[in-house]
């Protein structure tokens, strides 16, 4: 029997089995089944049923048609028979005897087909053949399809189960249709006890985030969404709920330790701004109370100079002469002390100011200091800077002197100021000299209170100017620094920090 | 009226070397004018109030125990018979509040005491000058 692909829709050769006892009606069966065009069907004939069922244990077939009556068996027997042996492949009945009883109960008993033997059967028996086997094959496929759907369904479910967050189905009327176990461990109810309930998850259009009270007067807070699906052929909701009970719970415990920490800020501020006036008042009694003794001591002191002064030797003048320099020198300590001090907590205000005047005005004060030395100033192309015009002073009347002090002995004195730049945009000024200078393992310890790098006698001073300076500074949101090569000389660098209104800057 | 010598110059000042100092610098300064002393704003005022009294001059401290001198400024201005007299405040304080309120009471000057004899004389020539010798005093 020739194979053609083309000659039918089956896919391949199709393998019947035969149960027939007669040798004509077998051999009329092949005669019939090599001339059908619909099917490539290759029939091996078993003439006993237990023939049959051999053959079905041993080879697979895509078809058994089936002679009800066989020696050994007959009628429905053999057909149950067969039936129970290979439950998968298609029978079709073909008889001998119409028996409209039997008929039915091999149609219902699940065969394919029942038909009488008689003249032109051979064309039908075929066709019944080819659609059984047909049947069979499409049916094999839907199964595999459905059996996929199934294992996709599953998996989809177990992806909605195993979710952290609710997911809820309700139909048009609000009921609930699906629950995961998401929805069961938030509202603590079995999926059973949910389903079905009706009304009790309203949630208006555009609604957010919901606050979901459950029993024992607890509540919490979900973030909703929802999506218009359908479910069981029918239009529904899908309500996804992601609870944010706890994140809005930390987000509420930073924002009350944010206001807690501002409280605190609050109020150490104002311990601070308290702390620093009670100082000030302080220092301001101190330095009155430390005052009146020296007014004592430098009074009386002249007055035993002058009463006495004539009849004392040249060492006991020498002494009242070094009690009175000591008083000017602590004086002068309070003063610069008290000054100090009261930097902390005075207002800045803030102008532009022109730093060239201010610096020749300033010289001009210290001329008594030069006291003849020779001493060359140098002033050139000074900016102004936004700063409070007294402090800016009390700054360059420091910094000037110490120049001009630093260098007595040097012939001449040269003091330059002049500004600089340093990359950042606000600008530097120096003040440069050719005087002692200092190590720079020194250059931090000089802005400290009472940090001095030289002796009394070498250079006199009561070590608050270059702290005054930079307090100012720092006040002002500047800095300050200073390079020096001792015998060569210092540098002083400070710079102020933007004010509220920066000075106009040349484009 | 010119100013008499006889009339005594009254001091508010609570620390006795200051007056001590205060007391040298003014024979220092010149003649005249007895300085007598007292020791807080509530002394000076009773001294004030003696019959027969009539100062040339007040020179008060500021900070004084009991009654300071700003309050006693206040009192010898409120009593119209005290009000006449001439009160110089002499002070340690530069304190703007204190200038601020002396002048404000009716201070005829805030002078700050200054350290040094020789300071202290000159100051104390300039006011007996002013106060004691140039300046009216009502009969």
């Amino acid at each position: 029997m020739n194979h053609d692909e083309s000659w039918g829709t089956t896919r391949g050769r199709v393998e019947v089995l035969v149960l027939e006892d007669n040798p004509g009606d077998a051999r009329l069966l092949h005669a019939e089944f090599s001339g059908e065009v619909l099917i490539d069907a290759h029939l091996t004939i078993a003439p006993r049923l237990s023939d049959g069922l051999h053959l079905l244990a041993s080879r697979e077939f895509d078809a058994v048609l089936l002679n009800l009556d066989l020696p050994g068996s007959r009628g429905m027997e053999t057909f149950e028979r067969l039936r129970a042996a290979v439950p998968e492949v298609p029978l079709i009945v073909y008889t001998g005897v119409h028996d409209d009883e039997v008929a039915l109960r091999a149609l219902r008993g699940g065969a394919q087909d029942y038909l009488v033997k008689g003249p032109g059967i051979g064309p039908l028996l075929a066709r019944a053949v080819h659609f059984a086997v047909e049947r069979h094959r499409v049916r094999a496929e839907l199964d595999l399809r459905a059996a996929r759907l199934e294992k996709n369904r599953e998996a989809l479910r177990n992806i909605v189960e195993a979710s952290a967050d609710v997911i809820l189905i309700l139909d048009r009327s609000g009921a609930v249709r699906f629950v995961n176990r998401g929805a069961e461990k938030m509202y603590g109810r079995s999926a059973a006890d949910l389903v079905g309930q009706a009304g009790g998850f309203v949630i208006q259009p555009g609604t957010a985030e919901i606050d979901i009270p459950l029993p024992g007067g607890t509540a919490r807070t979900a973030e909703v969404r929802v999506v218009e699906i359908e479910w069981d052929e029918e239009p529904a909701s899908l309500i996804l709920l992601h609870d944010v009970t706890e994140r809005k719970l930390a987000q509420q415990q930073i924002e009350a330790q944010n206001v807690l920490l501002e409280d605190l800020v609050r109020e150490r501020t104002a311990e601070l701004v308290a702390a620093n006036s009670e100082i000030e008042a302080f220092a301001d009694s101190v330095s009155h109370d430390l005052r009146a003794p020296l007014r004592h001591i430098k009074g009386f002191t002249q007055m035993l100079e002058e009463e006495a002064g004539a009849g004392l030797d040249a060492s006991a003048q020498t002494l009242l002469a070094r009690i009175l320099r000591s008083v000017e020198q602590m004086r002068k300590l309070i003063d610069d002390l008290l000054g100090f001090s009261r930097l902390g907590s005075c207002p800045v205000s803030r102008q532009p100011v022109a730093l060239g005047p201010l610096v020749t005005g300033v010289i001009e004060e210290l001329a008594p200091e030069t006291q003849g030395r020779p001493v060359e100033w140098s002033v050139a192309g000074l900016p102004s800077l936004d700063a409070d015009p007294s402090l800016l002073r009390v700054v360059l009347v420091n910094l000037l002197s110490n120049a001009l002090k630093f260098t007595r002995g040097r012939d001449p004195a040269r003091i330059e100021v002049f500004p600089t730049a340093d990359g950042h945009a606000a600008p530097v000024i120096a003040v440069r000299d050719n005087g002692v200078g200092f190590a720079a393992e020194h250059a931090q310890r000089l802005f400290g209170v009472f940090q001095r790098l030289h002796s009394q006698t070498e250079f006199e001073g009561t070590g608050v100017g270059l702290a005054t300076v930079k307090r100012i500074v720092t006040r002002h949101g500047g800095r300050i620094w200073a390079e020096a090569v001792p015998g060569v000389g210092a540098t002083f660098f400070f710079s102020l920090g933007p004010g509220e209104t920066p000075p106009a800057r040349p484009s | 009226m010119k100013v008499s010598t006889s009339w005594p110059v009254l001091v508010a000042e609570d620390s006795p070397a200051d007056f001590l100092l205060l007391q040298a610098a003014w024979t220092r300064a010149g003649n005249g004018h007895t300085l007598l002393c007292e020791p807080d704003g509530t002394a000076l005022l009773q001294r004030l109030r003696l019959p027969g009294m009539r100062a040339a001059l007040v020179l008060m401290d500021v900070n004084m125990p009991r009654m300071n001198g700003l309050e006693a400024l206040a009192e010898i201005k409120a009593d119209p018979r005290l009000a006449a007299t001439p009160v110089v405040m002499f002070s340690v304080s530069r304190n703007d509040g204190d200038v601020r309120r002396a002048y404000q009471l009716g201070a005829s000057s805030y002078v700050v005491k200054p350290i040094g004899l020789h300071e202290l004389v000159s100051a104390v020539t300039l006011i007996r000058t002013y106060w004691l010798g140039l300046v009216e005093a009502p009969e």
